[in-house]
C-alpha cells in the first residue's frame, strides 16, 4: 500500500468518527491537534467533558484488531499530549476523557463497521 | 475533594499508624500513589478499579492522589487496598461511612470486591487501640485475630457490599452485586455518499450504576433524574464481631504425647533440663548416638511454665507478623513455641532478615525454645551469629532506610556428640573411639569459646549401663522425674521469679544483669569463697562467673531458698564441664 493510500484510508477513517460523534451530539474541537510530543485525532466536548478521540481503521483482520494497535505506548503518547494540550488551552480544570473509535473498511475503502469504545483507557 | 481514613502497615513486629489521604480533582484522568509505597501497593489501584466497578460503584475518571503518610516510611504489603477503595468512594461522594475518623481500615481486595486476610492484623489492631482508635473494619478471616484484642470495637466483612446490608439501598445493592459487564449498544448509522454502516458504542470501564446513568443521558428527558443523592449509607452495627470471654491460660499437658516419664535413667540431665526451663537458662547435651539427647530436649516443653498473658500477646504477634498464625479461633498462642531448624538454615532464616526485614527462628522461639540438634553441624557463620541475641534478648536489623528489632529472648538447646565418630568416652567394648586428639579439637573448635560461654548448662548424656537395663526390666526402677511432677516444681521457681522481679521489666533470673543481678544474688559467706576460688583456678571469664550466680540463682529458687548457698554454686559450676575441662584428657 503506498503512501497516499494510507493517508487518504487515515483521512475517511477521521472525518467518518467526527462525522458519528456529532451524529452523538459532540461538539468537535480539534481535527488532528499536533504538538511536538504527538498528534491528536480529535478532541471533542460532551457535556462538560473533554473526549480524546484516537482514531483506527482497518482493511483486513490479518494484523491484529485496530483496538489492539493502541497498546500502553501510544496510550502514554496519547495522555502526554493531551496534557500538552490541556496546559495550552488553559483547560486543565476540566474532567477528560479518552475514546478509542476503530473503523473496519472493506477494500474499496467503504467503510462498513464502526466501534466506538467509551474510556477506553484512563 | 479531600478526604482521610486509617490504615496501619507493619514495622518490624508492631504496627504502624498510616494516614491514607486521597484527593480527586478535574484534569487528564490519572491515579497517584505517594508516600513511599512498595509495588504490591503500586498495584492495588488495578485492584481497587475493578472491586469499585464490580461492586456497583463508578471509578472516578478524574485526577486520583492517594497519600500515605507518614511520608517516610517505606510502606509495605496488600493491607491498605480498602483504605483505598473506601477513600476513593467517599470522596467522590458515593458512600459515607459514618465516623470515619475513629476506624482503622485493613484488607487486600479481590478484583470483585471480596476481601482477603492479611498477615500482622494483632499488631495493627494493637496499635490502633493505642491510638484511641474505637473501632476496626477487617475481613472476616481475620475477625477473631483482631478480637483478641482488648477494648476496640470489630467489625469484619466478606464482600465490600457487605457495608450496605443494612442501608435502605438494599435491594439496589443486591441487584448491583458481582454483575459487571461491558455495556454495548448497537445501531445502525447512516453516512452521506456512502452505504449504512454498523455502530458499536462499548462503555469499557462501566459499571451498572453508570450503565444506568449512561441509559439516562441517552433518554434526555430523564436527565435530573442523575442529580438525586446517590450516596450509600455505610452501617456498621450488623458487622460487630462478638468477643469471647478470655479463659485463663491453661497448660495443654492432655494434647501432649511425649512425657519424661517414658525416659529412664539420665537423672542427673532431666535434673539439668528441669533447672534450664525454671529460669531459661541455655543447655547443651552432649553424648554418643542414640541415648536419648534428641529424645530429652524435645520433651522440654512439656515441663515450660505457661505464658504469661503479656508474652501471649507478644509470640502471637510475631507469629502473627510472619503469617504463620492460623487458628486465631483459639485465642492468643499459649503454648510455649518449639523451634527446631535443619542445620543447613541460613543465617538469614535463623536471625531474620530480607529487604523488608521478616523475623527469624531466634524471634519465632522467642518465649520457647531454640532447639539447634547436631550442633557442630551448622556452619560456624551461623552459630555465631547467635552470640548477640544470647546476650541482649533482640535482633536488631539495620537498612539504610529504618531499623527493625525483633524480640529474642529464647532457651538454646543443643545437642551434639563429644566427638566425629560419636563414641568419645563410651564405656562398651564394641564402640570405642577412633578419632585422634587433632580430629576432636577441630570437632569441638566448631563450636567457638564466645558462644559456649552462653551456654550455662552441658550436660552428658550416657548410654545406660547394664545396670541399668536390670533395674529397669524388675521394674525397681525409680522413673523419678515425669513431666507432670518436673512442671510443678519449674511453675513454682517460676513464681517465685515473677514476684521477685514484679517491679522490674525481667521474668526470669536469666535476664538479670548488672545491679539487678548483685542486688537478688544474696551469698552464704562460703559460697562466696567458693565462687572466687573456682574464679582463679578455673580461669572463667566474667561474664562466665555471672551466668554462675544465676544458674545458682535458679538452683536455690527450686528448692525456695532465698540465699544462695555453697552447695547451689557447685552445682552451677559442674554444670560447665565442656568449656572447663579439656577434651585431650577425655
Amino acid at each position: 500500500m503506498k503512501t497516499d493510500d494510507r493517508k487518504y484510508k487515515g483521512r475517511i477513517a477521521e472525518d467518518t468518527a467526527a462525522y458519528y460523534l456529532e451524529q452523538q451530539g459532540y461538539q468537535i474541537g480539534y481535527r488532528n491537534w499536533s504538538c511536538r510530543s504527538g498528534e491528536l485525532d480529535i478532541i471533542a466536548f460532551y457535556e462538560g467533558t473533554i473526549v480524546i478521540v484516537e482514531v483506527r481503521s482497518r482493511t483486513s483482520d490479518v494484523y491484529g484488531t485496530p483496538a489492539e494497535s493502541v497498546d500502553w505506548r501510544k496510550q502514554k503518547q496519547i495522555r502526554e499530549t493531551a496534557e500538552v494540550y490541556a496546559h495550552h488551552k488553559g483547560q486543565s480544570h476540566f474532567p477528560f476523557r479518552y475514546d478509542v473509535i476503530t473503523i473496519q473498511m472493506n477494500h474499496s475503502y467503504q467503510v462498513v463497521e464502526l466501534e466506538h469504545i467509551v474510556a477506553a483507557f484512563v | 475533594m479531600y478526604g482521610k481514613l486509617f490504615s496501619a502497615c507493619l514495622h518490624g513486629i508492631n504496627g504502624v499508624m498510616v494516614e491514607v489521604e486521597t484527593d480527586l480533582s478535574n484534569g487528564l484522568p490519572m491515579v497517584a500513589i505517594i508516600g513511599l509505597p512498595d509495588s504490591a501497593i503500586r498495584e492495588s489501584i488495578e485492584r481497587v478499579r475493578s472491586a469499585i466497578k464490580n461492586c456497583g460503584f463508578t471509578f472516578p475518571n478524574q485526577r486520583v492522589t492517594i497519600n500515605l503518610a507518614p511520608a517516610d516510611l517505606r510502606k509495605e504489603g496488600s493491607a491498605f487496598d480498602l483504605a483505598i477503595a473506601m477513600g476513593i468512594l467517599t470522596t467522590s461522594d458515593q458512600i459515607v461511612l459514618p465516623d470515619q475518623d475513629q476506624i482503622l481500615l485493613i484488607g487486600e481486595l479481590a478484583l470483585d470486591g471480596t476481601l482477603r486476610p492479611v498477615p500482622g492484623v494483632l499488631s495493627m489492631v494493637d496499635t490502633a487501640r493505642q491510638h484511641g482508635l474505637k473501632a476496626v473494619l477487617v475481613p472476616q478471616e481475620n475477625a477473631t485475630e483482631a478480637a483478641l484484642v482488648e477494648g476496640i470495637e470489630v467489625y469484619a466483612i466478606h464482600h465490600l457490599n457487605d457495608l450496605f446490608a443494612g442501608s435502605q439501598h438494599d435491594s439496589d445493592t443486591k441487584a448491583n452485586q458481582r454483575v459487571s459487564q461491558d455495556h454495548i449498544e448497537s445501531f445502525r448509522m447512516s453516512l452521506p455518499d456512502q452505504p449504512e454502516i454498523k455502530v458499536k458504542q462499548i462503555h469499557a470501564h462501566s459499571s451498572p450504576n453508570e450503565q444506568k446513568l449512561a441509559t439516562a443521558i441517552d433518554d434526555s428527558m430523564n436527565k435530573s433524574k442523575k442529580k438525586s443523592d446517590p450516596r450509600k449509607m455505610v452501617i456498621l452495627s450488623p458487622l460487630r464481631v462478638q468477643k469471647v470471654k478470655k479463659e485463663h491460660i491453661q497448660h495443654p499437658t492432655s494434647s501432649m504425647q511425649e512425657d519424661y516419664g517414658d525416659v529412664f535413667g539420665q537423672q542427673h540431665v532431666k535434673r539439668a533440663l528441669m533447672i534450664a526451663a525454671a529460669g531459661m537458662h541455655n543447655i547443651l547435651l552432649l553424648g554418643p548416638p542414640g541415648t536419648g539427647k534428641t529424645m530429652l530436649i524435645k520433651r522440654l516443653p512439656t515441663i515450660l511454665p505457661v505464658l504469661t498473658d503479656a508474652e501471649a500477646l507478644e509470640v502471637t504477634k510475631i507469629f502473627s507478623v510472619s503469617g504463620r498464625f492460623k487458628d486465631s479461633n483459639a485465642g492468643l498462642i499459649s503454648v510455649r513455641p518449639f523451634r527446631a531448624p535443619h542445620h543447613s538454615t541460613t543465617v538469614t532464616g535463623l536471625i531474620g532478615g530480607g529487604s523488608i526485614p521478616k523475623p527469624g527462628e531466634v524471634s519465632l522461639a522467642h518465649q520457647g525454645i531454640l532447639f539447634l540438634d547436631e550442633l557442630p553441624e551448622f556452619p560456624r557463620s551461623v552459630l555465631e551469629v547467635l552470640r548477640q541475641p544470647l546476650e541482649d534478648h533482640q535482633v536488631t536489623i539495620s537498612r539504610a532506610r529504618a531499623v527493625f528489632s525483633f524480640p529474642a529472648n529464647f532457651l538454646l538447646a543443643g545437642s551434639m556428640n563429644s566427638c566425629p565418630c560419636g563414641y568419645l568416652g563410651s564405656t562398651h567394648a564394641a564402640h570405642p573411639c577412633t578419632c585422634s586428639h587433632s580430629q576432636i579439637a577441630r570437632y569441638r573448635s566448631k563450636i567457638s569459646g564466645p558462644l559456649l560461654d552462653r551456654i550455662d548448662l552441658q550436660i552428658e548424656v550416657p548410654r545406660p549401663t547394664e545396670q541399668d537395663w536390670q533395674r529397669a526390666k524388675e521394674g525397681t526402677e525409680d522413673t523419678g522425674y515425669d513431666s507432670a511432677s518436673m512442671r510443678a516444681i519449674v511453675e513454682q521457681a517460676h513464681q517465685i521469679q515473677l514476684n521477685r522481679y514484679q517491679h522490674l521489666d525481667i521474668h526470669w533470673n536469666s535476664e538479670l544483669s548488672g545491679k539487678w543481678l548483685r542486688e537478688y544474688t544474696f551469698l552464704s559467706d562460703s559460697a562466696n569463697q567458693l565462687l572466687e576460688t573456682a574464679f582463679e583456678q578455673l580461669g572463667m571469664s566474667m561474664r562466665a562467673r555471672d551466668r554462675i550466680l544465676k544458674l545458682a540463682r535458679t538452683i536455690a529458687d527450686l528448692e525456695n531458698m532465698e540465699q544462695i548457698e555453697a552447695v547451689h554454686i557447685a552445682e552451677a559450676i559442674q554444670y560447665r564441664q565442656l568449656d572447663l575441662s579439656n577434651p585431650m584428657h577425655g
